[in-house]
């Protein structure tokens, strides 16, 4: 009991302030990171097609350049500019990111001659991850070809789009 | 406290809940989700300090003093982010009155990004104190 009366004693007389507070400290962290660019690097060109005057048909180029007719379409001795679309992405190290391909777009002649362009696939397809901060994405697509399609060059400046973004 | 991989390019501001879940981003402000690691900052206080019985015989309750002043986050290279509307869980955690038993106390804050902000690691500048008060 007097142990317990001293120990009262002291602590009644221990300061208050020293005993009524406890501090801890904590820091605070960011990264601050490139973001993802995208630039063409090279157009989509299918090249010289010749089509059938009663049979309707299709040319494909994959990613990788390579032309797959189908139905009335047949591809000529003389080729003409075959390439895949390329686009070069750009960002931060080996980061992964989702690529966004267009739905289908349309060429014209100039003249009022239309085809369409769609399922458009790309190398890497869906998403892609960058190595060393940067990677190359291939595009190719489908071209569909009606019967007796009028000759001319048929072309479309800006809808291939691409977008990507971090995932 | 961490506020994950932050996309340099919109200004805006990045909140951290102590109560967790997602940062809420405002000003068009981006997180690389897949790396970003972002948390609050996380105090233990244990059984010493709230089950000791000298301090809830003589003290009836307590407060929690968070930093007054902006915070500063440097790159090292002269850039800066300021974190200041400190925050914590303690309500939430029923820690208005007394101290009961064993628990993590979170401390949230708002980032101020600005645009374009210079890429880089960035850190607190010196560490900010978060205090117990007795009363």
């Amino acid at each position: 009991m007097k142990k317990l009366a001293i120990l009262f004693v002291v602590l009644a007389g221990y300061s208050v302030t020293s005993m009524a507070q406890v501090s801890a400290t904590a820091s605070s962290t960011a990264a601050v990171i490139t973001p993802i660019a995208i630039s063409k690097t090279q157009d989509l060109n299918f090249g010289t097609l010749a089509v059938s005057p009663t049979v309707a048909g299709t040319l494909a180029i994959s990613p990788a350049g390579t032309r797959t007719p189908t139905g009335g379409v047949t591809l000529p001795a003389v080729t003409g500019t075959v390439t895949p679309a390329i686009f070069h992405v750009t960002g931060l190290g080996t980061s992964s990111f989702a690529i966004t391909l267009p739905g289908s777009i349309t060429l014209d002649d100039g003249s009022s001659h239309t085809m369409s362009l769609g399922t458009f696939v790309s190398t890497p397809s869906g998403t892609g991850s960058l190595v060393g901060g940067a990677l190359d994405v291939n595009v190719g697509g489908t071209l569909t070809v009606t019967a007796a399609q009028a000759a001319g060059t048929y072309t479309n400046a800006a809808g291939l789009q691409v977008t990507v973004n971090y995932n | 406290m961490y506020f994950g991989n932050i996309i340099s390019g919109n200004a805006g501001t990045i909140q951290i809940s102590p109560e967790g879940g997602l940062p809420v981003m405002t000003g068009g402000v981006s997180l690389q989700t897949k790396n970003s690691v972002f948390s609050a900052a996380s105090f233990l206080i244990n059984d010493g300090l709230a089950n000791n019985p000298t301090i809830r015989r003589y003290f009836k309750g307590y407060s929690i003093t968070l930093p007054a002043e902006a915070v500063l986050l440097s790159n090292g290279r002269g850039s800066t982010m300021s974190v200041s509307n400190f925050t914590s869980n303690a309500s939430a955690m029923g820690l208005n009155g007394f101290l009961t038993g064993t628990g993590y106390l979170n401390i949230g804050a708002t980032l101020y990004v600005n645009a374009s902000q210079s890429l880089g690691q960035y850190s607190s500048t010196s560490p900010f104190p978060v205090t117990v008060n007795f009363y």
